[in-house]
């Protein structure tokens, strides 16, 4: 493991609704460290997306994130989307590249979503041999996140944590720990937040996602679409424990508010962070 | 060379086809029912089912976004209706939800909503243009300036390269005035059965729309398929009315190059 990852701070997701306040922002003026952008938003040919995305890196260290590269389908490796994912990395130098632990497509069809993998031998070979080929592909670090999910297949048989520790091993990727998304599969499974943190391998994990979440009374759902709840701050602070500095974003997809809202949001994970991190030297 | 996997994934691949067709009809998820665990609250059909609302409401808030004033003259339940008809006869082929629209102006022209109103599918085709355009490849547009350098008598032998994300378009009804009337929160009416050519093309960053005669059409089709401009002046009947043709294209930074032909490309000064 080659890769060491830089601590990037506390970050936000670039969204459209803040493009015009951007121009121009620094650190300084936002109150953000980083910004991560959709991939796929930003793999088109020209116009305002790709500008707005240039004048942000120019000042700000950019992570590219995916939704569709669907590592875990049984389809051949879409390679277009590959090259011109690599196309964007080129022109952005993100920090590294990250994508979700699911599949989106099969035989060619899309579902735009996050999809669970049964957790197989056959998923992990699956996963790990195409990761190591997207790795190859696009030449970067490359990163895996866990995804709530709301279904359990019969198949399954390795715990979520191992298989995403043991991918990450295999393949010599790193983690993107999404705590909300932990908080959320584990109500809906019924499993320990905590034991899924404890099977994390601390230097896997480069990166945390942290977002809003509903609770629907049968289950809880996986929004983006406000604040960060209480409990889930909490298992943060556990994985702060656990990894220490981490660089951490804020997920906000729907009801976006404005911009201060969300810098605010990621102050208050900054703050979450700097009370573990001061808890931890007063106690060496 | 590109590998294909070697990793066997016989029971996988079968699983994932059910679970897909889980998501696309309501049939499929007694089947796929028995691939998932009970437990807690929700029984496997119902966890299917939120895989399955996910999936519908995520490809109806694309198209939703790209055809904002189609949505608006269909209505809600015709447009979430239409976009189900669709996606059943045009499953989402390509990993971006950008391109999860491409079909449907197509789609819409034999659809049954638009029986007695054919001008929906030039609505959906205009819509489709300016989301195309919006996001499509950067030019510089020439200056001006560029063609002084000229001397007139060679101006017969210029080619020009068009904006990349100009389009030529032609319609049987006058649906950008439907257009219009929708982004003025207005009432869209109906459009007047009118022949009614338009181009679209992007600057900086603004979507820019002008209607088109049939000749100023047919010039700027010919110039893309690479005619030099005596074609465009015997065309215009007098060399004035090119040259005035010419100043209004590259004003609205329509032209990105020239090229004496045979010669090289001037770029953008």
């Amino acid at each position: 493991m080659a890769f060491a990852p830089t601590f990037l701070g506390h970050g936000v997701g670039l969204r459209t609704r803040h493009f015009s306040e951007l121009q121009g922002a620094t650190p300084a003026s936002t109150g953000v460290d980083w910004f991560e952008a959709i991939s796929e938003n930003f793999m088109i040919p020209g116009g305002r997306p790709l500008t707005v995305l240039d004048a942000v890196r120019r000042n700000f260290p950019v992570v590219l994130h995916g939704v569709s590269l669907s590592i875990g389908s049984t389809d051949p490796l879409n390679h277009r989307y590959l090259g011109e994912l690599r196309a964007l990395a080129d022109r952005v130098e993100p920090a590294w590249i990250s994508d979700h632990l699911c599949w989106g497509s099969v035989d060619r069809r899309y579902a735009h979503d996050l999809l669970p993998l049964p957790f197989t031998e056959e998923s992990l070979e699956l996963v790990v041999e195409r990761v190591q080929r997207v790795r190859a592909a696009l030449g970067r670090p490359f990163l895996l996140e866990n995804v709530s999910s709301y279904v359990t297949f019969r198949q399954s048989v390795i715990p979520e944590w191992e298989f995403l520790a043991e991918v990450a091993r295999r393949a010599d990727c790193g983690i993107l720990l999404d705590v909300n998304n932990v908080y959320v599969s584990a109500h809906n499974h019924g499993f320990s937040a905590e034991a899924y943190l404890a099977g994390m391998p601390a230097d896997r994990v480069w990166q945390i996602h942290l977002a809003g979440h509903r609770n629907l009374g049968t289950h809880l759902f996986d929004s983006h679409d406000g604040h960060v709840i209480e409990p889930v701050w909490r298992l943060f602070r556990s994985a702060v424990r656990r990894f220490g500095n981490v660089s951490t974003l804020i997920e906000w997809d729907e009801r976006i508010p404005a911009f201060s809202v969300l810098a605010a949001e990621s102050a208050k994970a900054a703050r979450h962070a700097a009370e573990v991190q001061g808890a931890h030297r007063r106690l060496a | 060379m590109r590998q294909r996997s070697k990793v066997r994934t016989a029971d996988l691949r079968e699983t994932q086809r059910c679970f897909f067709r889980a998501l696309e009809t309501d049939r499929a998820r007694g089947g796929a029912s028995r691939l998932i665990t009970g437990g807690g609250q929700l029984r496997p059909r119902q966890r299917l089912e939120i895989y399955a609302s996910m999936y519908f409401a995520r490809i109806l808030e694309a198209l939703r976004e790209d055809f904002p004033k189609l949505l608006e003259t269909i209505g809600e339940d015709g447009f979430a209706a239409l976009a189900r008809r669709y996606l059943r006869a045009h499953p989402s082929r390509h990993p971006s939800l950008r391109h999860v629209g491409d079909r449907l102006p197509a789609f819409v022209k034999q659809d049954r909503i638009a029986t007695g109103v054919p001008w929906l599918s030039e609505l959906a085709r205009l819509e489709r243009a300016i989301v195309d355009a919006f996001d499509g490849p950067e030019a510089k547009p020439l200056l001006p300036a560029a063609l002084t350098r000229i001397p007139g008598s060679h101006w017969g032998r210029l080619r020009f390269t068009l904006h990349p994300t100009l389009r030529l378009l032609q319609f049987s009804h006058a649906v950008d005035e439907v257009w219009e009337r929708l982004d003025a929160g207005k009432a869209g009416g109906r459009p007047a059965a009118r022949l009614t050519r338009l181009r679209i093309w992007r600057r900086e960053h603004v979507v820019l729309r002008a209607p088109m005669d049939a000749r100023e059409a047919t010039c700027l089709r010919a110039l893309a398929r690479g005619r030099d401009f005596s074609w465009v002046c015997v065309r215009c009947e007098t060399a004035d009315r090119a040259a005035r043709d010419l100043a209004t294209w590259l004003d609205e930074g329509l032209i990105t190059g020239i090229e004496l032909s045979p010669g090289r490309l001037q770029r953008p000064g």
